[in-house]
């Protein structure tokens, strides 16, 4: 079993690597790349287009070949680092390629102040540089560079958002902490946990919310199916998981938001004041009001209709399986023993068939977190809910690299985990499963 | 041949080694011949259709966190063997020994590991993808299980003729043969259309055997053939099987694990134990005069079905040890009441000990003690008791 | 003896064939919301093939503005020209009804061109591999772990970005991201199906390896793959209607039932029941073929005799 769990992380490692690497050859295919929006600029002339995208080319690293690239933002991925020297000599080119073009003053005179400072500054960082064997040597570089905490995303640093929080560290998005500027509306936030609380945790709460619900609700289904196969219940609740298997997520989220949401406040405000409904959307009511994010009343009316939504397809799914598992499981000889023994119904079907009809299932709930994280994304966009898929959405719209990337990967170690929790599992409620 | 509905006996008539001539082959490959410890006889002029020699197949195992090999189960670790032309060699041992790994090995439907496998005298060993195919026309399979062994989605005569088709024969006489075939293994040749379900395991074998035939091979292994079928279905199969060969001039390398299965069809009967081959001699010299201990522990097992008859068994100890990690020296030592130091040190040699009947062939066995292993009259007393003295 | 019938063994094979076929149909037909399914789905295509022929307006001109408003309730009558609108218009003045025919031939198409692509890499890749074994199934399975372990929703709309969204676009994504479930089933089968008797016989027989794949291997692993893939129309639908209704996917003025969907929830305040008509055909379509999947996976249970 240990050999089995070294293998199988060491599998996940390089299965994650090989994924990011994809992952980044992809993106990088993009016309314009990350310097689409400064292609789209206005410009007076075209040399200061042609300078201006020079630079942003030097900036991103977008003269060096895929590879380098893709190795600079795995483990030196920083552009703003002034122990840098990739960076200072980027800066430094862009600014002398600017140069030639700007007629601007006042830009004119800051690009003077980089080409004036930066050569002593890339010259020690250089030096520092020169002691450094060997530069694809991921334990020594950070350190020899002076930038231990700026080593690439191996080392905790994913980069700065380029278009959605100008400026501000991925993973403060992420985690939801320190301050910045949101860019779609230009406004300054300054705590932004309170507005954000972390999107990670949102999504992480409605998924874990969506799990727990969907087996609370599938189990007792499967279950009930299977053991009164074929009567009318089974029909009604196989013919349920049929729809449920089948209903858009976007689209059911839809109608919740517009009947729950709109209609029923409609009918509310119309003198049906007893009639509840609920928010059409966000974490909490209020986003500037800090005490409505521990307010666990207002979160959970937030969170029931993407719990809903989210654990639509899963619960027809699951209760599905279970059945089908249910009823393999009814048939197996040792079952049969168990009520020739005389065995109470209850007994029989929890502790004989029930225990033995799980097994599979758990490998199901593992594989399904992926899934789940997709589904975030639409229930998210729907209900406005601030959490990963959300984020994830306006990163995409806004083209924003760094963000993109960042969550991209989180999605995939989120698949590797469950891939290889799904086995370990696996192993641990089936004992007749011998890794080697 | 489309034209003459007797065209089976016609077929028959040709010389076994017709097929691969070698002008036929179109390669002029000199017929090799080996003697020596190969068959354990030197010099003789017998007509074998196959020597096996040294025939070793391991499959590897793997393990550890990088998957390598960390293991080889020696399914078959040098096996040596001759098969003469028309006669029928048993093979049996435990399940686990490698007799069916012999059967697929010596066909070439696995690769050996090493060794040689001369077949009319060329090496399959080293024949390419086109030879092979040739060669196949003249060795076939009969399988043990009847209802793997036709592909389900497929009417069966289309199965009994994708033979013929893949040698490029044309429809007619494709269809004149299959026809044939069915009809000669009691079948309707309108029962070609059916697919395998609507057949019993019986049936299904005895198409198994068409489709084995169709070709006219000389040399068919025939690997438990019989084993999963009611008993009352064996004899029939066994007799059809026998009838074929007569017919035919068919040679059988057949494996099995039921002695008495293999008593009443075969010539010469090898014993395989772990992998080696452990006592080969002809039928009733083997029956009657058993060297290898193993040899005498098997036949001592063999049930008698009368409960007044005591007689003492030999009851082995222990399992078999694993072909992952076999014993040193004689495989059998860890389960042998004779062994002794030597039987763990030292291989012993595949000899000929020589039968007790002059005219016989020779009686070759695996065992330092062989000389002095003679149980009188152990497989008499069996027989007398048995009253299984079937003759051919 | 005589033996009258000459035996055509091609004339024979399809009289099979036939009443194989006719025996699935039995099987098929005892479910009958699989039928209901059928006809559903035939009755879509057959509506949204002849869109052309029978659409009102056409899908991607803006054809109504009350100068207050562009779009308009379903059944609404313009009293300037005469212009009826039985389902309504969209957000920007579309005919709702000519732009669900229209987006029914891009949601149903690509439903189908995903499915068929994958279904033949699917096979092939799964075949290979699972036949072959060794060095080439290891390559091939580390290929299809690395591409499923890859976000499926969130590179859907990472790379519809990164190739440009559009028809090609979400098809290539699609069956991209298709193809190695089905390689692992027809592995999976093939697998089984390998080492059985049949299958050495046959190559005791001198038959080549790809006459053993094609002629016996995958039509024994036909059934799973039809099932499989029969599901896999729905999930591509659904696939593309959501990435489509996220603005990733189809776009504008081409119309999908995903974009379509996206259109109308601009006006759902407005006119909520608008949005009933592109949901409920995705939700009708799918549903449907998840009825005919779980027929077909009864009427072509191998376990059952034929």
């Amino acid at each position: 079993m240990t050999t089995y769990l070294i293998r199988r992380s060491l599998q996940g490692v390089l299965v994650l690597i090989f994924t990011s690497a994809l992952i980044y050859g992809l993106l990088n295919l993009t016309p314009g790349g990350p310097i689409g929006d400064v292609l789209q600029k206005p410009y007076r002339t075209t040399a200061e287009r042609n300078a201006a995208v020079r630079a942003a080319t030097i900036r991103y690293g977008l003269d060096k070949d895929i590879v380098t690239r893709y190795l600079f933002w795995l483990y030196n991925w920083d552009p703003t680092d002034n122990n840098n020297p990739v960076y200072l000599q980027n800066t430094y080119d862009a600014a002398v390629q600017e140069m030639t073009g700007t007629t601007d003053p006042a830009r004119k005179g800051s690009l003077q102040n980089i080409i004036s400072t930066y050569p002593p500054l890339i010259a020690s960082a250089n030096k520092a540089l020169a002691t450094c064997s060997n530069l694809f040597d991921f334990s020594s570089l950070g350190s020899c560079l002076g930038i231990p905490r700026n080593g690439g995303i191996i080392t905790g640093n994913w980069g700065t958002s380029w278009k959605v929080a100008t400026g501000t560290p991925v993973l403060n998005l992420i985690f939801g902490r320190g301050a910045y500027t949101d860019n779609s509306s230009g406004v300054a936030v300054p705590h932004p946990s309170e507005r954000w609380r972390s999107p990670l945790a949102n999504t992480l709460v409605l998924m874990s919310l969506s799990v727990l619900i969907s087996l609370l609700i599938a189990f007792p289904i499967g279950v009930y199916s299977a053991v009164k196969q074929y009567s009318a219940t089974d029909y009604a609740l196989t013919l349920f998981s049929f729809f449920g298997i089948s209903m858009p997520t976007f689209w059911f989220g839809l109608i919740l938001y517009l009947l729950l949401g709109i209609q029923f406040k409609t009918w509310h405000d119309q003198g049906a004041s007893w009639l509840p409904y609920l928010p059409t959307g966000g974490v909490v009511d209020d986003v500037s009001s800090t005490a409505q994010y521990s307010d666990i009343g207002i979160r959970i009316r937030h969170l029931i209709m993407p719990v809903v939504v989210l654990s639509l397809s899963s619960v027809a799914g699951w209760s599905r399986f279970l059945r089908a598992s249910m009823l393999e499981v009814l048939r197996q000889d040792y079952v049969r023993t168990a009520w020739a023994k005389g065995l109470k119904q209850r007994t029989v079907i929890l502790k004989h068939a029930l225990r033995n009809a799980l097994i599979p299932q758990v490998t199901l709930i593992a594989l399904a977190i992926p899934v789940l994280f997709g589904g975030a994304i639409i229930t998210e966009r729907i209900f406005n809910y601030g959490g990963m898929g959300t984020l994830y959405f306006n990163a995409v719209g806004q083209n924003d690299w760094p963000l993109m990337m960042s969550i991209l990967i989180i999605s995939s170690f989120l698949v590797v985990i469950s891939n290889i929790i799904a086995d370990i599992a696996y192993a641990i409620v089936d004992p007749r499963i011998r890794y080697s | 041949m489309a034209t003459n509905a007797n065209n089976v006996n016609e077929l028959d008539n040709r010389e076994p080694a017709d097929a691969i001539k070698p002008s036929e082959n179109g390669a002029n490959t000199p017929v090799q011949h080996i003697t020596g410890v190969g068959g354990g006889v030197t010099g003789d002029s017998t007509d074998y259709i196959m020597r096996v020699q040294n025939l070793k197949k391991y499959f590897p195992v793997r393990g550890g966190v990088l998957q390598r090999v960390v293991g080889q189960v020696k399914a078959v670790d040098g096996v040596n063997f001759d098969v003469r032309r028309g006669e029928t060699l048993g093979l049996v041992g435990e399940s686990g020994c490698g007799k069916t790994t012999v059967g697929r090995t010596v066909l070439r439907l696995l690769n050996p590991t090493g060794g040689n496998v001369l077949f009319e005298g060329r090496d399959l060993t080293t024949l390419n993808a086109g030879e092979m195919k040739k060669t196949r026309r003249n060795m076939q399979i009969i399988f043990q299980d009847p209802y793997s062994s036709l592909d389900p989605r497929v009417p069966i005569g289309q199965s009994v003729g994708e033979g013929l088709l893949i040698h490029g024969f044309s429809r007619e006489e494709r269809e004149q043969t299959v026809r044939d075939m069915l009809k000669r293994v009691g079948l309707h040749p309108e029962h070609a259309r059916r697919y395998p379900h609507e057949f019993s395991g019986g049936q299904r074998q005895r198409i198994g055997i068409a489709r084995a035939l169709t070709m006219h091979p000389s040399f068919i292994v025939a690997d438990e053939p019989v084993s999963a079928l009611d008993v009352s279905i064996q004899s029939q199969v066994l007799n059809i099987l026998k009838d074929l060969q007569q017919e035919f001039k068919l040679t059988y390398l057949f494996i099995a694990h039921n002695l008495s299965v293999v008593e009443h069809i075969s010539d010469r009967v090898g014993v395989m134990y772990l992998g080696k081959m452990a006592e080969l001699a002809d039928r009733d010299e083997l029956f009657n005069n058993p060297r290898h201990p193993y040899t005498q522990a098997l036949l001592s097992a063999i049930p008698i079905p009368d409960p007044r008859i005591r007689r003492d068994r030999i009851i082995l100890k222990g399992d078999v040890p694993s072909p992952l990690n076999p014993p040193s020296g004689c495989r059998f030592h860890t389960r042998c009441w004779l062994a002794q130091q030597i039987c763990s040190d030292q291989e012993p040699e595949w000899r000929d000990i020589g039968s007790e009947n002059a005219t016989a062939h020779p009686h070759l066995v695996a065992c330092h003690f062989a000389e002095q292993t003679k149980v009188k009259g152990l497989a008499n007393e069996i027989k007398e008791q048995l009253g299984t003295d079937t003759k051919v | 003896m005589a033996v009258a019938t000459t035996l055509d063994r091609e004339q024979i094979a399809s009289a099979k064939e036939e009443s194989q076929r006719s025996v699935i149909w039995r099987r098929f037909r005892k479910h009958k919301l699989a039928v209901v399914g059928l006809g559903i789905i035939g009755t879509l295509t057959l509506l949204s093939l002849t869109a052309q022929l029978w659409t009102p307006y056409d899908p991607t001109v803006p054809g109504f503005n009350s100068g207050v408003q562009a779009f308009a309730n379903p059944g609404y009558s313009n009293p300037s020209n005469g212009d009826i609108y039985i389902m309504g218009t969209d957000n920007i003045g579309r005919d709702v009804l000519s732009r669900l025919a229209y987006g029914g031939q891009i949601s149903l198409s690509v439903g189908l061109l995903c499915t068929l692509l994958v279904a033949i890499i699917g096979t092939i890749v799964g075949a290979i591999s699972g036949f072959f074994g060794g060095f080439v199934d290891t390559v091939l399975m580390r290929i299809v772990d690395l591409v499923l372990s890859l976000p499926f929703l969130p590179m859907l709309l990472a790379l519809s970005i990164v190739l440009g969204p559009g028809y090609w676009t979400i098809v290539i994504i699609l069956t991209a991201f298709g193809w190695p479930g089905t390689s692992r089933l027809v592995r999976g089968s093939v697998l089984s199906l390998r080492n059985l008797d049949f299958v050495e016989a046959t190559r005791a027989l001198g038959a080549s390896n790809t006459r053993i794949i094609t002629r016996h291997l995958l039509p024994n692993s036909l059934a799973p793959i039809i099932v499989d893939a029969t599901l896999n129309v729905g999930g591509f639908i659904v696939a593309e209607s959501s990435v489509s209704f996220l603005g990733f996917g189809i776009s504008e003025p081409a119309s999908s039932w995903g974009n379509i969907l996206a259109g109308l929830e601009d006006v759902a305040r407005q006119a909520p029941l608008q949005l009933i008509w592109p949901g409920l055909l995705i939700f009708l379509t799918v549903l449907s073929i998840n009825f005919i999947g779980d027929a077909l996976r009864d009427a072509l249970d191998p376990r059952l005799k034929l």
